[in-house]
């Protein structure tokens, strides 16, 4: 299971600071592939409604929210993620 | 005209005398205000023979014609003097209130020039122009000086230095309003230099608009865009700037152990998350400011006072391999009430545990002892046993020891809280910052990082010298309106340019914006030119160049810096030393300068 970790107000919306999403099996591109990054946010929204059209809105990265998959960061949800990765989520950050 | 006073008031303190100069509006019309006229006062009054700390150099403050307007962060203001930590040019700028109320004493700016006998205060206020002795506040803290002084927010605003001004510690800041900071390069210890321990403004003088309506207009406008924007509305309020702490980190760019590694374990620990949840008291505004990004702390044992911001928690923390927010807040509360720089102090600090754990130095001194902070602070601001090294800064400390390659700093100035193996373009822009390593004039966290304005390819190196490029004119131009740059997360260039419009009676475009932005980099360009900076200065420590990130998402990468500096000489018009052609020169109208490119 993919690890999902939240920064900022995700945090207090969500309830925890991290936590693992199984992807449903019908998701998985193959046993060994994993599932699509999308998969995994869409299923996140579902574990957590809270999380709805927070993340993703209209199928897409809301703007300005940044996600990181070990540390890369993504902009495509077609990204394959398997059970191993970390996926780092941060709603609209500013500062330095 | 409307938006400048018209007049710039020149104190020499070995006299003890003070004139008035009318503004020259060509001047002001080409560089504005704020960062850009200090650059073009300080090349006509501070030549390539003046030692930074004698009574030649000048401190130059500086406001801009959006100053006590009212539109929104118009509390700015700057200063422009010789660094006596990089010998280069040097500004910095604030917030809070002193900017506002400076402005509304008539003037534009502040020349103060030579040297008092023994310590004064300069006090401007509709009484006129005294200088007064500050014999009493000699020796005392930043905190006390500004009470004493009757700092009254809105009404009466000092600034001041501490000890580490009065010291000569070349990292000392300049703070204004208790607790804001001109900080880097060492402003500070220039003060001190000329035996000035404060100044006082009192104002009535309105910055009013020639175009009322516009004005008005434009302040709602650009109200809505700060409302409407998640940056300035809901991340910086809620977390504050060190809210960037762990997407930092997160990709491998949080310089470690004095950037030794790329990631620090405990970043959360010391996180914007982290200090809202635990030490946060409640949010605070500089002057005409609705984004409230400034936090009120409180430690356990009671201490309170403001931050810390991003920089300051990292340069304490990751920095110096230290996760207790607590010792890391009271550092920072400590180094504004010293008058310290946080960036250089912190970064200085972890510079020496690496020396020490090297065994360059026989100080007893390791990271992560957070016990240690509070005294090398006190050390340093009092120039004390090893504090009187540590108040050298980083670069002369560690070349005193044989390790000059360990003081991660460019053209002296200590690094801020990105390392540039993992954000290629952010190396450039430190590689080629006028006033040596800084985030504030042209960071590169926005498009390598947080996908603003859109996310570019952090490790790439191609097409990055035209992307910097931008970045730093725009935040020259914006350091010249003395707008807060968290204000241009928001508002694009082109809103400033119709409030300046407004106010001043002059159309300004977005291009003629960004053309003054250019001009105002060009021109410090060319004042280090002619201190004898050269291409060899536009470059990053060893370990930089040379030893790739050994663990995380950065792992492998150093910083590939020739062809990115190749390309950004070749997009700026400049020749293959760095030194601007004279078609560019003539282009941004400063002709004047051209002498120093035929030298």
């Amino acid at each position: 299971m993919p690890t999902i970790k939240l920064f900022g107000n995700l945090r207090k919306i969500a309830g925890v600071k991290e936590l693992s999403i199984a992807p449903p099996s019908g998701m998985l591109r193959s046993s060994s592939q994993g599932a699509s990054l999308g998969g995994v946010l869409n299923e996140l929204e579902k574990e957590v409604p809270a999380l709805n059209g927070v993340i993703l809105e209209d199928g897409q990265v809301r703007p300005h929210v940044v996600i990181t998959l070990n540390g890369h960061s993504v902009a495509k949800l077609d990204v394959t993620v398997t059970e191993k990765d970390f996926i780092a989520i941060f709603p609209p950050i500013a500062g330095g | 005209m409307n938006g400048w006073n018209g007049n710039i008031l020149e104190i020499d303190l070995t006299t003890q005398t003070h004139k008035i100069h009318p503004l020259d509006m060509e001047v002001a019309r080409l560089f504005l205000g704020g960062r850009g006229l200090g650059a073009r006062l300080l090349w006509d009054i501070v030549g390539p023979e003046v030692n930074p700390l004698s009574p030649e150099n000048a401190l130059i403050f500086t406001t801009g014609p959006i100053t006590a307007s009212g539109s929104q962060t118009s509390n700015r203001f700057n200063v422009s003097t010789k660094s006596p930590l990089t010998d280069g040019i040097l500004h910095a700028n604030s917030g809070g209130w002193w900017g506002m109320q400076f402005k509304r004493t008539g003037y534009d700016a502040l020349i103060v020039r030579g040297k008092a006998d023994t310590p004064v205060l300069i006090e401007i206020t509709g009484e006129g122009v005294a200088i007064k002795d500050a014999s009493h506040l000699w020796g005392k803290g930043v905190f006390e000086t500004t009470e004493t002084l009757d700092q009254n927010r809105n009404k009466r605003n000092v600034l001041c230095i501490g000890p580490a001004g009065e010291n000569l510690v070349r990292i000392a800041a300049i703070m204004n309003d208790k607790e804001r900071a001109l900080a880097r390069g060492g402003p500070g210890a220039v003060m001190g230099s000329k035996n000035l321990k404060a100044i006082v403004v009192e104002g009535k003088e309105k910055n009013k608009p020639a175009d009322p309506d516009q004005f008005k207009f434009m302040l709602y406008e650009t109200g809505k865009l700060l409302k409407a924007s998640p940056l300035t509305s809901q991340a910086l309020p809620e977390f504050g700037t060190a809210v960037v702490m762990n997407v930092v980190n997160e990709i491998g760019a949080l310089p470690t152990r004095n950037f030794q590694d790329s990631q620090f374990e405990y970043a959360d620990n010391i996180s914007g998350e982290e200090i809202t949840d635990t030490i946060l008291v409640k949010n605070q505004a500089c002057w005409a400011c609705p984004i409230t990004c400034t936090r009120i702390t409180k430690t356990k044992s009671g201490k309170e006072g403001e931050g810390p911001e991003f920089e300051s928690a990292w340069a304490f923390g990751a920095q110096c391999g230290i996760h207790d927010l607590e010792a890391i807040t009271e550092a920072n509360y400590l180094c504004n009430d010293m008058g310290l720089d946080t960036i250089s102090m912190g970064n200085t600090i972890g510079c020496a545990m690496e020396l020490a754990e090297k065994g360059l130095i026989k100080e007893p001194l390791a990271f992560g002892q957070a016990d240690k902070l509070l005294g090398l602070i006190e050390d340093t601001a009092h120039r004390r046993g090893f504090g009187d090294e540590l108040a050298e800064g980083s670069y002369r400390m560690a070349a005193k020891h044989g390790a000059p390659e360990l003081s991660m700093s460019v053209k002296k100035l200590e690094m801020p809280a990105y390392d540039p193996r993992g954000m290629q373009g952010q190396g450039l822009v430190f590689a080629t910052g006028n006033r040596g390593a800084c985030h504030e004039t042209g960071n590169m966290l926005g498009p390598e990082v947080l996908a603003l304005p859109r996310l570019i390819d952090r490790f790439a190196t191609q097409g990055k010298a035209g992307i910097v490029s931008v970045h730093q004119n725009s935040a020259a131009v914006i350091d010249s309106l003395l707008y807060c740059k968290f204000a241009n997360m928001a508002v694009a260039e082109e809103f400033f340019a119709r409030t300046l419009s407004a106010i001043t009676g002059v159309h300004f475009t977005a291009d003629d914006l960004m053309m003054v932005g250019e001009r105002v980099w060009n021109l410090e360009r060319l004042y280090n030119i002619r201190e004898g900076f050269g291409k060899a200065d536009d470059t990053l420590p060893k370990r930089m160049l040379d030893e790739p990130v050994a663990e995380g998402p950065s792992k492998g990468f150093t910083v590939k810096l020739d062809p990115m500096l190749e390309e950004y000489y070749a997009f700026r018009g400049w020749n293959q030393n760095g030194v601007p052609k004279p078609q560019k020169l003539k282009e941004l109208s400063l002709e004047f300068a051209i002498e120093v490119e035929n030298d």
